[in-house]
């Protein structure tokens, strides 16, 4: 669906993306993870067309490169920033957005109030934006970019500084997305996301493509061990193994064990293993 | 202490590397002083005709006394004269606006002179741009002055002053209801006014200046009447009907330079904010952006300029000479503040700044177009830069339209410089912008 092979981005001096080889797949979701300044964004703008590579080449299979009416009509981006409207009401903006992409009226209103209830915003369809609070204002960002039923979506870091319930909400659209065979490009920095919605995840840092694979594959390949630790009253045994499952048989037919916790390697390992640093840093 | 001085300095900071508030603390009135400066250094140095203002003068007596008037208005620093054959030619350059004054001197004007003893005063038609107050009033007070010199000047000549004396003492013998003691003492009068004018002779000749002004208070008497009218409608043959007729051009210049503020503005505000993004990425080409940007400004300026046309029409008494016209007068100087629009919206990374540097150009660019100064107290080459503000050409195209009967031929100026001026803003403007944050 999408490939970028061997891009290359410059700030001034400073190097963004450093020969970046990647490919998404038709109807997947997939997962762009690192810490801030990693590229996820850079990635995404050139991917859409925003920004052109210095060197390298971005295309979308079948359709040509992201500058193109063709890629224009299929794709649908949420940036990092609110780009919506505040002075224009929720209803406004989406049926704003949709006339960009030539849709009729009827066709607008429609889809505007589907869209809304998806988000949960149908209550607030005749606000202006400037009364929402920065959760809705997420959720209407993602909205409008769903607007013209995009069939390849650039999420980039939807859930930003939301609230649990907008969080919950916006991770849900992108699962049911999924479900309808949407291709999902998403940034993120929190593993757990990552890990919840992501088929494939590509683990950057600092402009590079440090791995890339599914969550498990990633886990197996760079998180190391599971620990299992098996609590006989006040004594802990930490058992560090590559099969958790023979060690926690084992454990349940030993009648003095009062307790068994598992820790499963996550994406935080794997991104500790591959930089020395934590995701967070 | 310490707290105080690390907010003073955090805010200092802050102010530098706020474009807006930068420019407005250091830059503008930089900006404002070194140009008032320039206006006012003009006349002040003394920089000669140049900067003089030109007054008509229709000299219809061809007398000695209209050649030494008009030779002696010439010759202050504040006029330079320009001879119009007829009181129509120069009534029309009034109208034009091509000079913001004429005077027509009358015919018989010299012998009128005899008559300034019998409460006959000398008269004077002055025909004034009623949009040039400023000027018309300097040229008012410079003329009075000069008239009131060349006035005793010519009066002081000996067969002058003979025949007016005589003339007011026959007045004083055929009037009827005067007793003889009144007679006799007006008689008196008549001498010690000869007496006192033969000794402000002598002042004159020793080379006071202010004779002029001197002779009227002692006499109490004003042998000079100015009679001041407005330059008359070609068409019509009415003065503007409404002082409306000339505020409402001024406000519809402001007008534009409000709307442009704003969407210069918006287009900063919509790349800082990511929606222009949206915009780029939608399946419409860019062109396609930067023609919805420059249509929503034409359209708004469009509505204002509507707006306040309709009230002056409605409710204040504007009645303009040629609605095509002001059609004509109205989308041209939409269309070029467009143009200047597209160009400040390239200037500025931040919105803010924008909105400030937007705000600051186009108030130096109204003052600049006369706005608030009047050009004629410009040194030369600001009247000639002043041709660079678009806002001097909406007031010229506007003001032809309304009241100052243009015709077609010259509306074509102003409205094809407003027009160049919104084709190459937009060029420069589309060239130079930036879609990336």
């Amino acid at each position: 669906m999408l490939e970028l092979t061997d891009v290359v981005k410059r700030f001034g001096s400073r190097e963004a993306l450093a020969g970046l080889t990647l490919s998404v797949e038709p109807g997947e979701a997939f997962g762009l993870l690192g810490p801030n300044g990693a590229g996820k964004t850079t990635t995404i703008r050139m991917a859409c067309g925003l920004l052109a590579p210095d060197s390298g080449r971005v295309e979308f299979e079948g359709f040509g490169p992201p500058t193109s009416a063709e890629v224009r009509r299929v794709l649908g981006v949420a940036p990092q920033s609110l780009a919506i409207y505040d002075e224009l009401t929720c209803a406004e903006n989406l049926e704003f957005f949709g006339r960009l992409f030539g849709m009729s009226r009827s066709a607008r209103r429609e889809r505007a109030y589907a869209i809304m209830e998806r988000v949960q915003l149908e209550g607030r369809a005749r606000d202006k934006v400037a009364t929402f609070s920065g959760g809705m204002k997420r959720r209407l960002n993602l909205a409008a970019a769903l607007m013209h039923e995009p069939r390849i979506v650039f999420l980039d870091e939807p859930t930003a500084g939301v609230d649990p319930h907008s969080r919950h909400a916006i991770l849900e659209l992108v699962r049911e997305l999924q479900g309808e065979g949407v291709t999902i490009v998403y940034t993120t920095h929190y593993m757990e996301e990552a890990q919840r919605v992501c088929d494939r995840v590509a683990v950057m840092d600092q402009g590079c493509l440090l791995a890339l694979g599914t969550v498990d594959e990633l886990i197996a390949a760079h998180g190391g061990e599971t620990v299992v630790t098996v609590e006989r009253g006040t004594v802990h045994e930490r058992v560090v193994t590559a099969e958790p499952m023979g060690v926690l048989s084992e454990a349940t037919r030993d009648t003095s064990v009062t307790s068994l916790r598992v820790e499963r390697p996550d994406l935080e390992a794997v991104f500790l293993s591959l930089t020395g640093r934590s995701l967070r840093d | 202490m310490r707290v105080p001085l690390a907010i003073a300095i955090k805010d200092a900071t802050l102010m530098r590397r706020d474009m807006t508030a930068f420019f407005f603390t250091v830059i503008f009135p930089l900006i404002v002083g070194i140009l008032f400066g320039m206006i006012f250094a003009g006349p002040a140095t003394g920089s000669g005709p140049a900067e003089a203002m030109t007054l008509g003068v229709v000299d219809l007596d061809r007398s000695e006394f209209t050649a030494d008037l008009t030779s002696a208005l010439d010759a202050t620093e504040e006029i330079e004269v320009k001879a119009f054959a007829s009181e129509a030619e120069a009534e029309d350059a009034v109208r034009r606006g091509e000079i913001p004054a004429a005077v027509v001197l009358a015919q018989g004007m010299e012998d009128s002179l005899d008559d300034v003893f019998t409460g006959a005063p000398v008269k004077v038609e002055c025909i004034a741009d009623p949009s040039r107050g400023a000027e018309t009033g300097i040229l008012q007070g410079v003329l009075t002055q000069t008239m009131f010199a060349q006035l005793f000047k010519s009066i002081a000549k000996p067969e002058r002053l003979h025949t007016s004396l005589e003339q007011a003492r026959e007045s004083l013998l055929t009037t009827e209801g005067v007793n003889p003691v009144q007679r006799a003492l007006f008689d008196q009068m008549i001498r010690s006014a000869e007496g006192l004018i033969d000794q402000q002779i002598d002042q004159t000749d020793a080379g006071t200046d202010d004779e002029g002004a001197s002779v009227g208070g002692a006499f109490e008497f004003n042998p000079v009447d100015i009679q001041v009218r407005k330059a008359q409608r070609e068409t019509s043959g009415a003065e503007p009907s409404s002082s409306f007729e000339i505020t409402i051009p001024q406000a519809a210049g402001w007008a534009l330079l409000g709307c442009v503020t704003g969407f210069g503005a918006s287009i900063v505000r919509e790349r800082q904010s990511g929606t222009l993004d949206r915009l780029v990425l939608a399946p419409v080409g860019r062109w396609q952006v930067l023609a919805g940007k420059a249509l929503g400004c034409f359209l708004t300026a469009l509505a204002v300029q509507l707006l306040l046309f309709v009230i002056g029409i409605a409710f204040l008494g504007v009645r303009p000479d040629s609605y095509p016209l002001l059609a004509l007068a109205i989308v041209c100087s939409c269309a070029g503040f467009v143009g200047v629009m597209m160009v400040l919206a390239v200037i500025s990374g931040t919105s803010d700044g924008a909105e400030g540097l937007t705000r600051g150009a186009l108030i130096v660019m109204a003052m600049l177009g006369g706005a608030g100064i009047p050009l004629a107290f410009m040194p030369g080459w600001l009247r000639v830069a002043s041709g660079a503000s678009p806002f001097k050409w909406v007031i010229v195209a506007l003001e032809g339209a309304v009241w100052r009967d243009a015709s077609l031929g010259e509306m074509l100026v102003p409205c094809a410089v407003l027009l160049a001026i919104g084709v190459v803003g937009v060029a420069i403007g589309s060239s130079r912008m930036k879609w990336e944050r």
